[in-house]
């Protein structure tokens, strides 16, 4: 074992041959990371090719490798970035071995699942623990419903009730007063598995002492979730810690297995995800460990105020080779973004070639532009005002064919809180009433039965197959199942063939629901209101069905009363109703663009081709507060709020525009003073009248 | 890395059946039928054999079909347990492994792989029924119970076993030929690989030749010989004067216009790895003729300037050759599991030889360990053949290493793990007691230590006694054991007389001389107290003297031999028994020995007139005819003095010993024979069979009844056949 693996050189004929396979040219700093083998961080500006440039590396080192038991392993944070790098290994057939054994490549969760919890599990020494599923979400849902389902968890419902009292007592503006079952859910947040000895961390209701009628009763819950082969995501790095505890040759294992490492999206990975991958791959102990990743863009998802870890071999390291040439946007974005980044790091802005694409004159003083406004004039009006600036800029076939945002920090409207005037605009739906947070999302699920139908009409129209379809019905099929009291189906891979499991006994009941299925999927018109009734008919009885004979289940109808209505309104848009995410603004020329709004969190690694961050307001301060930033000059602002901003200013190729609200900039000759000193650096300003 | 355990569900002829294999060797012996292929197959068909075409899972056979059912069964499992992980195996199959032991006592983490099989069946294709109607679904998944993830084909290629086939055809995949299994071997040698020589210039070269350089050297690879051998036969006379023909006489005439055609006639070619693939293909394999050459290096130098005029030999010697060829392959990739599947490798050897090829296993499985054989023969081995293993393998052994350097380079392979199954008991009399694995009802019975209530003493000692006679155990249906000749041939008649054919129930009769017959017992007896293969019977003599004996027999005082009062008979009894339980059971003779007890059964007079025959047996040698009268005449006069003897002797014991007296004093072993015969002749009706029926003794009809597995019926089935009679 103790062998050191001898890595593949990577020499110029090696780097010709990628070339010419992907069209590209590998020239500078990105020629040297290609060849670099040395565990070394690559600091990545936005729009540098780091994806390619990692397909092209594991390409070259994917056709010379030899080893048959041993590989690289490829991890990434998001699914999506997951999803990129497999989809740029797929174009080069000799790297699309990378996707089978011996190699990995995939998420950080993905790996610790494959590699230490689910064998851990497997492993338990009081017998196999099954998976049904790993989903925060419905795990926390299972929980609920058991604690106020199951008389046995009466503590815990007392001191939900005990708690929202006293909150009620003691609510203010900041810690509003919360119900019972708010806290029952913050109760079930608390369910994870902290560490290797499998605890809970409950120190934030003050249970401590484990004779707690309350803490028993917590523990017994997480147990009976155990058993019912629920997890949370970080469970599994619970369980993989556990793992490495009781057998420590464990991580030399691994590394035996991986000789080369690489990890995509490093910003992004979480102290106690990043904390489990030192362990396993610390840089001195990999033969090839290179990490990719941009330390100005580290930005999360959903805050939750997790304890900030000593980083241990934290990210970059000292010795990080850097790619500060972005292909994305031209110098003048480059440098404007480069006074904001936190980092200080200079990046160039490479992608002049690219502005045959607008009309006018490639010149750094284009349209980017600093919308002006005031509370009057903050709803639609700076909509508008960008996407008449976006077709005064863009030909017909940009306008059609490009990507064209509108962002800001906070998306989703804040609950019950109090809005105070001064604190508007304070999000995204704010500038557009009708935004609809959801529906920008890539999860958003179906929650009633017409919405499934909705969704999978949808899906025939636009990919012309049935499958996608299918699939769809039978998630919504599924859900109404496990709705009329049928055990948890647990995972919702390939649900037909679940559905088919399920029935397996049953085939008259199988053939109910395929029947169902078909009909459903092969409806020649889109689910309305007026044809709803038979659809609804045939499901009920396909429920009777499904009730009669061989069932012992229970017998409440209540909720799906509701799943099986026609929903007042659905979350799922049929397609020729206008997404509620999406802005269409029209010109007195008949040109129209239509304007995609989100967060920033949402657009992470993305391309637009013109973007406009709007101001919203987060904890006390809005992020147009900082305008100083965008004119070169320094500003007192908290690292994450410099962090996205930095996002939000790379993500367009072409155009970058701001929304402010103009009392942000002074009154007066102040005002006068910082649009001058922004105009010097670049940027239009553009007042907008009430 | 080694396969620990097997278990198979609904697999074929086994409901259900666990196995247990050991690091080294592992032999599967049992009747035909017992499911030893069975057993290689299941576990090829979860790792996969190199070179064979993969294995399938057929919806017709595969599935066990259980005689109360009407349809075969619709899942089957096979499930590999595989232990002893290196740390470079578990890196490779991290994500697969079972961390089995607790907390506190964490135990070296091992591979399950389970394969789990489903049966098309009419429930299972609602609506598709045609088209998945042979199809059968297969799933490899790792972990306990098979709830682990896919085990992917490229992880499984590196388990991949060696398969050896029964009763192959090892000239065929030793000759040369497209895939032939020489060059799949050859291309995985690595000596074959080396440098490659690419500024090799043919051209150069010949014309290099041509002038009598002396620089010139030939090129080092395969690959550029052959491209030397291509260019000469491209360049020979008659080739390229075809190729001319072709060209100016034909071709040229039929073109169109300017448009000139011309051909090539040349080497077939290719990319690099198609060329070395035709050239290893051009390349077999055949023993030379045994002689000088063989071992003499010069000798065989100079065989080699002449192309050596080569005589395949026997199917016998291309099976070795063979087998050595695939150890060869096996014990050089580095990365694969080192585990070799043998069906019956006896086939076409003789017995020494399997002997021998046994001998190379064990070197190779177990280094350390010989047969039983080797142990037993090594000093009485003909030094000749030491000597000549000497020389032909180990120039560099020094030469009191002794027999291990015959097998130089056994110790510094990796050691391989060996399933093998055989019929041959010549085999399994040799082979480590611990090794064999007895397949019997469906069932698997391992003789590993631990598992069978023999302890290390037992199994010394069987190691040395067991020889191909008594190894007949393993594959029986039925054992009774004996403690002499006698019993061992007249135990056959005895059952013939009685309507019980031993050879029909497939019953072995092993005679174990004088001592150890528990031991041979304990061999089917299991630790964990589950029914063995099969019954047995032990046959053994009370031993005790009746109060007379002493005097008729003049034993000397000191004897000590016991008589009826000097015993406490019920403890007597016990310890005779002792052994007792599972499927084995003890008959013990109501008095003292198997002729005593015969005579007192009512067999008097023809063991008296046996004993009298016997005594004249070295008379009996003449030719056939005045043997015959003789035998007539003697047997007339023994029969006198029997009735005479009756007529002395009115105590029935005291006639019985003085019978016994007459038996003892010549060849026990003769007597029984002539014994034998007689009762043959003597009872030969069905009536006078009825009436030697009554006069059997009965521990020996009962121990057969045991045997036989006929303890219960018996006695309504056999009046029957009596009657139909």
């Amino acid at each position: 074992m103790s062998e050191v693996f001898s890595l593949p050189v990577i020499d110029d004929a090696d780097i010709f041959w990628i070339e010419e396979a992907l069209g590209l040219r590998f020239e500078g700093e990105r020629r040297d990371v290609l060849r670099a083998l040395d565990s070394g961080d690559v600091e990545a500006c936005p729009g540098s090719g780091k994806t390619t440039l990692l397909v092209a590396k594991l390409a070259i080192l994917a056709r010379k490798w030899t080893a048959r038991s041993r590989g690289i392993c490829v991890l990434s944070y998001t699914t999506v970035a997951r999803d990129e790098l497999e989809k740029g290994v797929q174009r080069v057939p000799e790297a699309a071995r990378l996707l089978a054994y011996p190699h990995y490549v995939g998420t950080i969760h993905g790996f610790v699942n494959s590699f230490l919890a689910l064998p851990y599990l497997r492993s338990y020494h009081m017998g196999p623990i099954g998976v049904r599923f790993i989903d925060d979400d419905r795990c926390r849902a299972v929980a609920r419903r058991i604690v106020w389902e199951d008389d046995r968890f009466e503590p815990i419902r007392k001191f939900a009730i005990m708690r929202a009292q006293s909150s009620s007592r003691k609510a203010t503006a900041g810690a509003p007063q919360k119900t019972a079952m708010e806290v029952v859910s913050e109760l079930c947040h608390a369910l994870e598995y902290r560490g290797a000895d499998l605890g809970l961390d409950l120190s934030a209701f003050q249970l401590k002492d484990p004779k707690q009628p309350t803490y028993k009763a917590m523990i017994k819950l997480r147990r009976r979730l155990r058993r019912l082969g629920c997890f949370f995501h970080n469970d599994m790095f619970a369980f993989g810690e556990r793992l490495v505890a009781e057998a420590p040759q464990y991580p030399a294992l691994i590394r035996h297995r991986f000789p080369c490492v690489f990890m995509d999206e490093m910003q992004d990975t979480r102290p106690l995800h990043a904390a489990m991958l030192s362990r396993l791959f610390p840089k001195d102990a990999c033969a090839l460990r290179q990490r990719f990743g941009d330390s100005d863009q580290a930005i999360y998802d959903g805050d939750r105020g997790e304890p900030e870890a000593v980083p241990v071999d934290a990210f970059p390291d000292t010795q990080a080779r850097s790619l500060p040439r972005s292909n994305r946007f031209g110098g003048w974005i480059a440098a404007r973004a480069s006074a904001v980044a936190p980092s200080r790091r200079v990046m160039e802005g490479d992608a002049l070639h690219r502005w045959g694409a607008l009309k006018g004159e490639p010149t750094g003083s284009r349209g980017h532009t600093i919308f002006l406004f005031g509370p009057e004039a903050m709803h639609e009006r700076p909509l508008q005002a960008f996407g008449a600036l976006l077709c005064r800029e863009f030909d017909g076939d940009t306008l059609r064919q490009g990507v064209f945002t509108a962002i800001g920090r906070v998306h989703a409207p804040p609950g019950q809180r109090a809005r105070k005037a001064d604190q508007l605009p304070h999000s995204v739906r704010d500038y557009w009433n009708r935004y609809e947070p959801d529906a920008s999302r890539r999860t958003a699920r179906p929650r009633v039965l017409a919405d499934y139908l909705c969704l999978a009409h949808h899906r025939r129209t636009e990919s012309g197959e049935l499958g996608p379809a299918i699939t769809e019905l039978a998630l919504g099929l599924i859900h109404l199942l496990e709705a009329c009291g049928a055990p948890d189906f647990g995972t919702r891979h390939n649900p037909l063939r679940q559905l088919r499991a399920y029935a397996s006994e049953r085939p008259a009941l199988w053939q109910a629901m395929h029947k169902w299925l078909w009909d459903c999927a092969t409806m020649s018109t889109p689910p309305n209101p007026a044809a709803w009734p038979v659809i609804r008919v045939a499901t009920e009885a396909l429920v009777a069905s499904h009730q009669e004979e061989g069932w012992h289940g229970p017998r409440w109808m209540e909720p799906i009363d509701a799943f099986l209505a026609w929903p007042t309104e659905a979350i799922v848009r049929p397609p020729e109703q206008p997404p509620r995410h999406l802005y269409a603004h029209d010109d007195e020329n008949g040109r129209s663009v239509n304007i995609r709004l989100g967060s920033i969190h949402s657009v992470k690694g993305q391309t637009h081709t013109a973007t406009l961050i709007l101001d919203t307001f987060f904890h006390s301060c809005h992020i147009g507060r900082h305008f100083r930033l965008l004119a070169g000059r320094k500003s007192p602002i908290a690292l994450d709020a410099q962090r996205l901003l930095y996002v939000a200013m790379t993500r367009p190729s072409h155009l970058l525009c701001v929304a402010l609200r103009a009392s942000h900039l002074g009154e007066g000759k102040a005002a006068l003073g910082w649009e001058r000193r922004l105009q010097d650096v670049g940027w239009r300003i553009e007042r907008i009248a009430s | 890395m080694h396969l620990a355990e097997l278990h198979l569900e609904n697999f074929r002829l086994f409901a259900r059946l666990a196995l247990t294999l050991r690091p080294g060797l592992n032999v599967l012996v049992g009747e035909n039928d017992a499911g030893k292929s069975a057993v290689i197959d299941a576990v090829r068909l979860v790792v996969g054999a190199a070179g064979h075409d993969t294995a399938r899972i057929d919806a017709d056979r595969d599935f066990h079909w259980r005689s109360d059912q009407r349809e075969p069964e619709a899942r089957l499992a096979i499930t590999c347990k595989f232990a002893g992980i290196s740390e470079a195996d578990a890196s490779g199959f991290i994500e697969h492994l079972t961390y089995e032991g607790d907390p506190e006592a964490p135990q070296a983490p091992v591979l399950y792989l389970t394969l789990v099989a489903h049966r098309p069946t009419r429930a299972g294709s609602v609506k598709v029924k045609h088209a998945s109607r042979w199809r059968v679904s297969v799933e490899l998944r790792s972990g306990k119970d098979g709830q682990g993830p896919w085990f992917e084909g490229p992880a499984r290629a590196l388990l991949e076993a060696t398969y050896l086939k029964p009763l192959r055809d090892a000239e065929r995949e030793l000759s040369s030929g497209r895939n032939s299994r020489l060059s799949q071997i050859l291309r995985h040698t690595l000596a074959i690989a080396g440098e490659d020589d690419e500024a090799f210039d043919v051209q150069a070269f010949v014309s290099a030749l041509g002038s009598g350089d002396p620089g010139v050297s030939l090129p080092q690879t395969l690959l550029r010989r052959g491209e030397l051998a291509d260019h000469l036969i491209e360049t020979h006379a008659g080739v390229s004067k075809a190729r001319a023909r072709l060209n100016e006489d034909y071709l040229h005439h039929l073109a169109l216009g300017s448009d000139r055609m011309s051909s090539h006639i040349g080497v077939a070619c290719g990319a690099d790895e198609l060329r070395l693939r035709l050239l290893l293909e051009k390349l077999e394999l055949l023993l030379l003729p045994s002689g000088p050459s063989a071992a003499d290096p010069e000798a065989s130098g100079a065989a080699m300037t002449r192309r050596p005029r080569l005589h395949p030999r026997g199917l016998g010697y291309q099976n070795l050759l063979f087998m050595a060829c695939e150890l060869l392959l096996l014990g050089q990739d580095e990365e694969k599991m080192p585990l070799l599947l043998i069906e019956e490798p006896e086939a076409h050897l003789h017995p020494q030889l399997q002997l021998r090829l046994i001998d190379f296993l064990l070197s190779r499985t177990e280094p350390g360990l010989r047969s039983a054989a080797k142990a037993e023969t090594e000093e009485a081995a003909a030094d000749a053949e030491r000597g000549d293993s000497d020389r032909s393998l180990g120039k560099g052994a020094p030469s009191g290493a002794g027999y291990g350097a015959a097998w130089p380079d056994a110790r510094s392979e990796r050691p391989v793990q060996v399933l093998m199954s055989t019929h041959s008991p010549v085999l399994a009399s040799k082979l480590p007691l611990g090794s064999l694995i007895v397949l019997a009802g469906g069932q698997g019975f391992s003789l590993a230590e631990g598992r069978t209530r023999l302890v290390a003493g037992d199994y010394r000692f069987l190691q040395r006694f067991l020889d191909a006679t008594k190894a007949n155990l393993f594959f029986a249906r039925g054992v009774i054991v004996v403690e002499g000749t006698a019993e061992a041939l007249l135990l056959p008649t005895i059952a013939a007389l009685l309507g019980i054919d031993l050879a029909k129930h497939g019953v072995s009769i092993v005679n174990v001389g004088g001592t150890g017959l528990h031991r041979y017992a304990r061999i089917l007896m299991r630790s964990d107290d589950v029914p063995g293969p099969c019954p047995v019977a032990c046959v053994t003599d009370r031993d005790v003297l009746p109060d007379c004996a002493r005097d008729i027999l003049m034993l000397k005082p000191g004897s000590r031999q016991k008589t009826e009062s000097q015993i406490d008979a019920d403890a007597w009894m016990k310890a005779k028994v002792k052994a007792d339980g599972q499927r084995v059971r003890t008959f013990v003779s109501d008095h003292w020995t198997l002729e005593y007890d015969l005579a007192r059964a009512g067999l008097e007079r023809e063991i008296y007139i046996a004993g009298r025959l016997a005594a004249r047996d070295d008379e009996t040698d003449g030719p056939g005819d005045r043997a015959g009268a003789a035998w007539t005449e003697w047997e007339a006069e023994a029969e006198q003095a029997y009735e005479q003897l009756r007529a002395d002797c009115t105590d029935p014991i005291e006639r019985a010993v003085r019978v016994y007296k007459v038996v003892a004093a010549g060849s026990k072993a003769a007597a029984a024979q002539t014994l034998a015969r007689i009762l043959e002749e003597r009872y030969s009706t069905a009536a006078e069979r009825r009436v030697f029926a009554s006069k059997v003794p009965r521990y020996l009809s009962e121990a057969l009844r045991h045997a036989t597995a006929t303890d219960q019926p018996m006695p309504v089935a056999r009046a029957e056949v009596l009657v139909d009679e």
